[in-house]
């Protein structure tokens, strides 16, 4: 073995020194005690060139987490490694023990994780988070390691190092936050950026940023391993795009021919998968045809759901009244699709429980049919509340955990529609059916579901009352782009068969553009424009729609043109 | 746009802020602590003044109107209701919580003179708790299946003990049999030992579930990832980040705890024979002392929303993002 190990170290020499990471057959298993030895990362081969960018895509489950993971020796006391060949920087990665992977880790890997939020200590600053990676690898004393997180912080962009240090995770924005991480990893110049879907939880614009940061980090000399579940965001950056199914790596190369010449089916399903404005009237996930186009009813005069001059403001301690939702004003007709689009903050979701008559307006008024709505009162809503529902993006907090499925949908079917508990039971396994969720899996409760699975559930559950409008609040933002396509299918059909409304709400314009007949813009409280979709996206009017649109990934700005 | 300064100002400010507003709750509370225990005493049934002759003469009869009569002005029993509430609460800023009855001593002569071997075992019991709490849960909690359940078994068993039977257990085994402590009467740190075991062992078992469970969902967050893709040692990304979560909600539990030691060291005195605001509890209210068991529910309720408001500053301090939301 010895002999072996030997040769395999003195190789890089003869490749050059541009490798920065050099794997191949690659098997990563763990041990678990009841079903014994299970294989999750099969024979992956790849490799990384200094400078360059290497995105891993695949679907959650995929390995590539995994994946990620073995690179910084972080699978665990229960996963066994192997590998033909494993180097970083020319050294063999294989049988480290714990004290050179510690080495290794934040000195020569720096490791980006999703959402800042959870990612950075939430009890300690910033600046503390920095420091302690310099203090690890004994940088140097105090001013100089500060010294240092100030110099790094202002390399990502912050605009004020020295008050960011001083900040919580909590009191910074989105993409402070995640710049705040980034900074964390690379502070002691690592060779190789690991960032494990470093945008995900980002609005299109800030997704842009830091997208372009990586780039920059990039054009300095470092490389970066983007691990992504989205092909359109990897675009932006990667120089070769992995694709990796169930362990897999089903396709490996330039990112221009992955993404405009797709060998393996799986690669283009996930392309497929990718709402936009080509995607429009089309099924994204594979399977039954076309989606029929459908012809919202002009003839009715009345709008289904009407908002007119909501003003909604909020006490906050630091600046007294702040107002979040200004003069908003839309309707929605029978069977038709307004996409609410805009950056966390805009306001879409306080009009939409504005809409939903969770909260109240200061100002202006909600018809829902036509009636008064945002003014009746508690009492005369109640009787008409079935008339409209809801989906969160995040389901599972609007369920009660130990409740299944059945009865979570069970407990939203009207007393007057189904007087026996029995009735009310077969009415919701019906409309579990009929959203797609296995029929085994109808008492499993949310926890022991998928996200796809869980939303379904949700969508089962806004369908309960026969409501004539559903607001959806960001349903795919928490999505596999894949689930994310058959969710949308699936709204798409139930809006064919139940003819329901959707005020559809996203920060993901890609997706509103999809689904949506008109779209209207929100920025700050306002909707800045307002119209037919493809009016919006094709000839966007206001600077802020082009901004939006401009901070696309370019594989969905090309459609575009 | 928050400049630096204007930043450390702000959280400063906040803090002090709140900070003050729990001192001036905490004296409202108190108030109203001092104004039920005075309404009891004036409701209580029987009349005052014959309860002190009976207990002071050893006998028990009805008093005429003469042998009444100079008591009640002594005491000013006779004074209209609310002249005597704000006579009780001139007293009590000065630090008077009245005369017992049957020991014609100040209570707060009495009371201060026990202080102290309550206070010191109070503390000693509590430290203990946290420390065999902090033990376990760093030594079992988040490190595989067998240690985790081993630990938790642990705490279950030390949480149910009762100590009147805990005490009496370790009395046998460690002062009767083995002799490493002395059984009673010593009021050094040596006779501090068992006391404060027995008290703190099953406040130590509901600490350790709670750091238990916040160890374990800390552990799984994806913070403690980054913690580790720094290259920080196990333990360190344990110590570090792991446990400041995990001792959040024992932080807050600590105030109830308090509450429990006090009442616990009730029976620990007893069973240990030692002198201390228990035992004197129990002797002023089989006797009647009506001022002295007062004076000592007046005591315990300071004692009380002291420890809360200690427990306050203390979960600031570990979890800033209180003062910054």
């Amino acid at each position: 073995m010895s002999t072996s190990t030997e040769a395999e170290t003195e190789r890089p020499a003869h490749d050059g020194q541009s490798a920065v990471l050099r794997v191949e057959d690659l098997c990563v298993g763990f041990d678990l005690p009841r079903e014994g030895h299970r294989e999750v990362v099969h024979g992956a081969s790849f490799s990384l060139e200094r400078g360059r960018c290497l995105a891993i895509v695949g679907e959650s489950g995929s390995g590539k987490s995994v994946l990620a993971r073995t690179l910084v020796g972080l699978t665990g006391a229960h996963a066994t490694v192997a590998a033909r060949r494993f180097e970083l920087l020319g050294k063999d990665l294989r049988g480290l023990d714990e004290a050179e992977w510690r080495r290794i880790r934040g000195e020569e890997v720096g490791f980006v994780l999703q959402d800042a939020l959870v990612s950075l200590d939430p009890l300690r600053t910033a600046g503390r988070e920095i420091d302690e990676v310099l203090r690890t690898h004994r940088y140097g004393r105090g001013p100089v390691r500060r010294a240092r997180a100030l110099d790094v912080l202002a390399r990502v962009g912050v605009p004020d190092p020295e008050l960011l240090v001083r900040q919580l995770p909590h009191q910074l924005s989105g993409g402070l936050r995640q710049r705040a991480l980034i900074a964390s990893a690379i502070a002691l110049d690592p060779a190789l950026i690991i960032a494990d879907e470093p945008t995900t939880a980002l609005d299109v614009t800030v997704q842009a940023t830091i997208l372009d940061l990586l780039g920059e980090l990039q054009s300095a000399g470092s490389s970066v391993l983007l691990v992504s579940h989205d092909l359109a965001v990897v675009d932006r950056i990667a120089d070769e795009v992995a694709v990796v199914k169930g362990g897999h790596i089903v396709e490996f190369g330039a990112t221009e021919k992955i993404l405009r010449a797709p060998e393996h089916d799986y690669t283009r399903r996930l392309l497929d998968a990718i709402p936009s404005a080509n995607s429009r009237g089309r099924r994204l996930s594979p399977g039954a045809a076309s989606v029929a186009v459908r012809t919202p009813s002009a003839t009715e005069t009345v709008p289904l759901l009407e908002a007119r001059d909501l003003v909604k403001s909020f006490h906050d301690p630091e600046v007294g009244r702040r107002t979040v939702v200004r003069d908003v004003s839309f309707t929605i007709a029978r069977g038709e699709t307004l996409g609410l689009v805009g950056e966390s903050g805009s306001g879409k979701t306080t009009s939409a429980r504005i809409a939903l008559a969770l909260e109240r307006p200061d100002s202006g008024e909600v018809l829902l049919e036509g009636e008064p709505w945002s003014a009746a009162t508690a009492r005369e809503r109640r009787a008409r509340r079935s008339a409209i529902s809801v989906v969160y993006q995040d389901p599972l907090s609007s369920f009660d955990p130990r409740w299944d499925g059945l009865r979570i949908v069970a407990d939203a079917v009207p007393m007057r529609v189904f007087r026996t508990r029995a009735g009310r039971r077969r009415r919701a396994s019906e409309l579990l059916d009929r959203v797609g969720l296995p029929a085994d899996t109808h008492t499993n409760p949310p926890l022991r579901l998928s996200g796809g699975q869980r939303q379904r559930i949700a969508i089962a559950r806004a369908l309960a009352s026969d409501p004539k409008t559903i607001v959806l609040d960001e349903p795919v933002s928490a999505l596999d782009v894949s689930i994310q396509a058959q969710v949308l299918d699936l709204l798409a059909d139930l809006q064919q068969d139940f003819g329901v409304s959707y005020l559809f709400i996203s920060h993901d314009l890609g997706v509103v553009h999809h689904v949506s007949d008109r779209v209207a813009v929100m920025q700050g409280g306002h909707i800045v424009e307002q119209g037919e979709a493809d009016e919006i996206f094709l000839r966007p009017e206001h600077p802020y729609t082009r901004q939006l649109i401009g901070a696309l990934p370019r594989l969905e700005q090309e459609v575009l043109r | 746009m928050t400049t630096v300064a204007e930043h450390s100002l702000r959280a400063r400010g906040t803090r002090t802020r709140r900070i003050l507003g729990r001192a001036v709750s905490a004296v409202i509370v108190l108030w109203a602590c001092a104004t039920l225990i005075f309404f009891v005493q004036i409701l209580m049934p029987g009349d005052r003044a014959t309860l002190l002759l009976n207990q002071v003469s050893g006998e028990v009869r009805t008093r005429t109107a003469a042998e009444l009569a100079p008591i009640n002005r002594q005491y000013g029993f006779d004074q209209p209701i609310l002249v005597q509430y704000l006579r009780y609460l001139g007293q009590l800023l000065h630090g008077d919580l009245g005369t017992s009855y049957q020991l014609a001593r100040p209570t707060t002569e009495i009371i201060l003179g026990q202080l102290w071997p309550t206070v010191s075992l109070m503390l000693a019991a509590l430290l203990i708790a946290w420390v065999l709490a902090l033990a376990v849960t760093l030594a079992t909690a988040g490190r595989g299946r067998f240690r985790s359940a081993t630990g938790s078994g642990i705490e279950t068993i030390a949480a149910a003990l009762p100590q009147y039977w805990l005490g009496i257990l370790l009395l046998l085994v460690f002062s009767l049999a083995l002799k490493w402590f002395p059984a009673e009467g010593d009021l050094g740190p040596r006779g501090l030992v068992l006391p404060a075991l027995t008290l703190a062992i099953p406040i130590a078992g509901f600490l350790a579930q709670l750091m238990r469970d916040e160890f374990t969902r800390a552990l799984s967050q994806p913070f403690v990832v980054t913690a580790r893709t720094r290259g920080l040692r196990e333990r360190q990304v344990r110590a570090g980040h792991v446990l400041r979560h995990s001792v959040l909600p024992a932080v807050s539990l600590s105030g109830w705890a308090v509450g429990a030691l006090l009442s616990g060291a009730v029976i620990v005195e007893t069973v240990y024979a030692r002198p201390g605001i228990g035992q004197v509890l129990v002797q002023a209210a089989i006797t009647r002392d009506i001022p002295l068991v007062s004076g000592i529910v007046l005591v315990i309720a300071a004692t009380y929303i002291i420890a809360n408001l200690l427990v306050d500053l203390a979960y600031v301090r570990i979890d800033p993002r209180i003062t910054t939301s």
